[in-house]
């Protein structure tokens, strides 16, 4: 079903990133009621998308995947995928869910297949470093995924959504919301089913095969309970569960596997937004559990427990300050750990954002993240924009970051045993950004466009490597060079009857590696990292004629390599994918009704985003979603 | 040199051969370009079916990578590729987590037929027209050694010895095969294909040779405590196979790979720990105090190998198995030839 409707959620995303054009801001944000952490409020200068996806049947590795900057290493359909943002490793993106990171605490980097879109709210990108705003893991860019703020008297609402598609993939999803002036719930339930037994046709083996054992389960839920106390004040409490069971995809030369992974991830938020003398205040405690099992082997657990304070105050009209700090338990049962282990960390923080005048801001970020008896390097971060024009119908802002990250090593990479090595530094990244957008408008024709710029310089990354005793262990041992240019050109024609958008990106991207793996190695100098694609491109089309909207999404990445002496023989081949879909909606009083019918991969082009795992050909989805009182609450 | 000569004699072969080929209406092919040379198994990174065979030329020091791909219109060999046997005019590759054993013309690497009815197979011994096959089956169950007939290339039997058979060797018209989850060799005889003898050695045995006196050693890795520390008990056991005893023991002081070589008077073995390549004298009762070898170009090493012909320690660096692997040729004496390019984790040279 991913396949089979992500052209929808690229739909969505074309919306969304054309909102976010949109609102590139002449002058910044005016803050109206600002609850919770906003996550562009102090990232001046930075590249910030908010994707509005919500409701969507796909995985969280599909909504974002529709950004050229990211690269997703997806080891089948539905099957692990780890990230690659501007060109850094699967660990070097913080993935945020309601201000706690939640990359897994033993191998800092997040299974994105494991979040399915139906389940979050907002889903939020900074690209860039960012450690200051995000801490450990903001390297390459972060990932928000917040609750939304509730909203209350609103009364009821709901949607029911069916989709299938081609391959087995089944999905249900139910939301239910209720509010009135004290209350507000949001219940989500979504229920999904992959057969995978799609045909391919890889040259590794040379004939047509069906895909044998890649079947997944998923099912999760999403609980929340908001209480008002006053017009300033509510408490939320916040549950998401999901499950996953997998089998593991083979590699196209194999026939039979008996491998499988079965994980289940339990987050609880509980918060409290209120505003007082100092400010507003946001205080919050979440609970993490992380079970994970492959095949029959004993499993693996990890819990984490944080308590956040944040303090969000306008001084001026023009001038807010932040300031806050967390402490984070992590708890792990894992057989190569010594049993019973803790690890703790603390995060001390504070931002400034002051607008100087009407048309230029800028903000500055600072944090300490401490670890077990470790500091790691004080990440700060400077950003500026300016709205050097605005003429006519021409609006352009400047804008430009400078910033510090690091990456607190994982709990393997500090106590696996044997190898983890507890005196392993943090990675430590510099970065620069700069970028300009540019908007035209007209009354019903809206162009606009952005080019971004960045270079990020990373040493002491963390390398496993075999070591004399005869295992593996880690060392501080790569510096990386990335750097490279977005760029982003959208255009909204609105008509009263038709409307068009179509949006076009591409991102060069271009991740060195800097040191050999020995004194004299030379081969790997210079190089790209693996599975970066110096190209990728990506155009998402979408037409409206009254109630029909028919969607076009071509995406193109380019050769990746799979060695890091980056040779041709064992590379993956640029590819091209292209997705149509037809979309056709009923209103019957409070009643709205969403027909879909989708065709994926319509060339039926043989693709791989990991070596020698499959992906599907061209296959088909149906969705139906029913909508009542949709508009009575705003998601 | 012999190996001029035997490209000579290829040569005038397969002139011969033309000639003869040219009346009888191009029936016969030439042997192929791989008819002699250096063989590197390459690994290739565990889940991603990118094994290769690479071939050094050590005449011109021409390498070229993949030949198995290169010959069979870029179709892989499957997922570790673990080792390959040539015998007679076929190459046996055995693909350890793709469940099969490829059988290739030894001399242009083209496809001859895929053996599938084995169990994470490791590697391979022929003796009177029968492969044996040594497989770990499963982890959690004993491994065995499959017999295949070579004529049909069919399964004709499994003999179960016990957890992870791994290494084997033929002397005295039996099988031994090293049970590298235990600490145990399996004694197969050849005439009834039944287990007559199991032998206790160290832990975690590997590959065998047989020194100038026929003796049969096997190095075991060694093994690791409750809390994973290395237990440091890599060890030599020399087995007489007459009596199918073990004759003496050499502790290593330390766990080391399980993979060893023999040189050309079968009177040296090596054995190789991290970068470092250590020579033992069939004659000695204690492990060297110091390595012969320690490559400071090399990440670590993972395969060693001993040319009889040029008489060199081939030694294949898996560089952690994130770029290509590099093979280091060294002399006896330890000092360093030239080195070259493999595939993705180097793990076994084939002398051909």
């Amino acid at each position: 079903m991913r396949n089979a409707l992500f052209c929808i959620i690229f739909l969505h995303a074309v919306w969304s990133w054309a909102q976010v054009a949109d609102s590139v801001p002449a002058t910044y944000l005016q803050e109206v009621k600002i609850y919770g952490i906003p996550p562009a409020k102090y990232a001046a200068g930075a590249r910030v998308e908010k994707l509005q996806i919500a409701g969507s049947d796909i995985l969280l590795t599909d909504a974002l995947n529709g950004n050229s900057s990211i690269y997703f290493k997806t080891y089948g359909n539905h099957q692990l995928s780890t990230i690659a943002f501007r060109g850094t490793s699967a660990s070097h993106t913080a993935v945020l869910w309601n201000g706690v990171n939640i990359n897994s605490p033993s191998l800092g980097q997040t299974d994105f297949s494991l979040l399915p879109v139906f389940l979050l709210d907002d889903i939020s990108v900074q690209f860039g470093t960012s450690s200051s705003l995000y801490g450990t893991d903001a390297l390459g860019g972060s990932v928000l995924l917040n609750t939304a703020s509730p909203l209350f008297e609103r009364g009821m609402k709901f949607q029911v959504r069916q989709d299938i598609g081609s391959f087995g993939n089944l999905f249900s999803g139910l939301k239910l919301e209720f509010s009135n002036n004290r209350w507000h719930t949001r219940t989500k339930l979504m229920l999904r089913s992959v057969e995978n037994n799609f045909p391919f046709t890889s040259p590794a083996v040379g004939y047509e095969k069906v895909q044998q054992h890649a079947a997944v389960q998923q099912y999760g839920v999403d609980q929340q309970f908001h209480y008002q106390f006053s017009a300033h004040s509510y408490l939320s409490l916040n549950v998401l569960y999901t499950y996953n069971f997998r089998e593991i995809q083979p590699v196209v030369t194999n026939d039979v596997s008996d491998e499988t992974l079965e994980d289940r991830n339990t987050r609880i938020n509980l918060s409290y937004h209120g505003a007082s003398v100092l400010g507003n205040i946001y205080v919050s405690t979440s609970f993490m559990d992380n079970f994970q099992q492959y095949s029959i082997s004993s499993p693996n657990r990890t819990q984490q427990l944080n308590a956040l304070v944040n303090i969000d105050k306008q001084l001026h009209t023009r001038t807010d300050i932040r300031y806050g700090a967390s402490a984070t338990v992590f708890l792990a049962d894992m057989e190569n750990y010594e049993a019973g282990l803790t690890d703790t960390r603390y995060d001390i923080f504070g931002s400034l954002t002051h607008g100087f005048t009407s048309t230029w801001k800028a903000s500055l970020n600072l944090r300490q993240s401490f670890y077990e008896n470790y500091k790691a390097p004080i990440a700060p971060s400077v950003g500026t924009e300016y709205n050097w024009l605005t003429k006519g119908r021409h609006v352009s802002v400047l804008k430009f970051q400078a910033s510090r990250g690091f990456r607190v090593p994982t709990l393997n990479d500090r106590y696996w045993r044997p190898g983890g090595n507890p005196g392993l530094k943090p990675e430590d990244a510099w970065h620069v950004e700069g970028g300009m957008t540019w908007q035209y408008r007209q009354e019903n024709h809206i162009v606009s466009s952005s080019i971004t710029s960045y270079h990020t310089r990373a040493h002491d990354w963390i390398l496993w490597q075999p070591a004399n005793q005869g295992y593996w262990a880690p060392n501080n041992l790569q510096r990386v060079h990335v750097y490279g240019v977005e760029l982003q050109l959208n255009s909204t024609i609105k008509q009263q009857k038709f409307s068009l958008e179509t949006n076009v990106q591409y991102s060069y991207t271009r991740s060195k590696n800097k040191e050999g793996l020995t004194p004299n190695d030379l081969t790997t100098v210079n190089s790209q990292l693996l599975y970066v694609p110096y190209h990728q491109a990506s155009l998402h089309s979408t037409a409206n004629v009254n109630a029909w909207s028919a969607g076009l999404v071509v995406s193109y990445t380019g050769l990746r390599y799979t060695t890091l002496d980056n040779q041709a023989y064992l590379s993956l081949p640029a590819y091209a994918i292209a997705n149509l879909m037809l979309d056709r909606e009923f209103l019957w009083n409070t009643w709205k009704i969403t027909g879909r019918a989708g065709v994926n991969n319509i060339f039926n082009t043989y693709y791989e985003n990991y070596m020698n795992l499959a992906m599907p050909g061209r296959n088909y989805s149906l969705s139906i979603i029913l909508n009542f009182n949709q508009n009575q609450i705003k998601p | 040199m012999k190996r001029v000569h035997v490209l000579l004699s290829v040569f005038l072969l397969a002139t011969a051969a033309l000639f003869v080929s040219s009346c009888n209406s191009n029936t016969e092919e030439p042997r192929g370009e791989f008819s002699s040379g250096v063989f590197v198994v390459n690994e290739g990174n565990f889940g991603s079916a990118n094994g290769t065979i690479s071939y050094y030329n050590p005449v011109n020091n021409e390498v070229k990578q993949d030949i198995f791909g290169q010959a069979n219109s870029g179709r892989a060999l499957g997922d570790v590729v673990q080792s390959m046997t040539i015998e007679g005019d076929f190459a046996y590759v055995v693909v350890n987590n793709s469940n099969r054993v490829e059988v290739v013309n030894a001399n242009t690497f083209k496809s001859v037929h895929t053996i599938n009815d084995v169990k994470l197979p490791r590697y391979m011994v022929t003796h009177s027209g029968r492969g044996y096959v040594s497989e770990w089956v499963s982890f959690s169950e004993s491994g065995g050694v499959s017999v295949i007939n070579l004529a049909d290339r069919s399964v004709q039997q499994h003999i179960i010895t016990d957890f992870g058979a791994e290494g084997l060797i033929i002397q005295n018209n039996k099988l031994y095969v090293s049970n590298s989850f235990s600490n145990t060799v399996s004694v197969i005889s050849l005439s009834s294909h039944e287990v007559i003898e199991t032998i206790q050695v160290g832990q975690a045995p590997g590959q065998f040779v047989t020194d100038k006196d026929g003796k049969i050693w096997v190095l075991c890795g060694g093994s690791y405590d409750m809390d994973y520390a290395p237990l440091n008990d890599g060890a030599f056991y020399v087995i007489n196979s007459g009596t199918d005893e073990v004759e003496k023991s050499i502790p290593l002081n330390a766990n080391v790979s399980a993979k060893t070589a023999i040189n050309k008077n079968k009177d040296i073995i090596y054995y190789f720990r991290g970068k470092s390549i250590y020579a033992l004298p069939v004659t000695a009762s204690a492990a060297p105090g110091e390595a012969l070898i320690t490559e400071s170009d090399a990440v670590g090493f993972y395969s060693i190998g001993y040319d009889d012909e040029e008489e060199l320690i081939y030694a294949g660096d898996s560089k952690g198995f994130t770029a290509s692997g590099s093979v280091f040729r060294y002399h006896e004496n330890g000092t360093s030839v030239n080195y070259f390019t493999s595939g993705i984790g180097p793990n076994e040279f084939i002398f051909k």
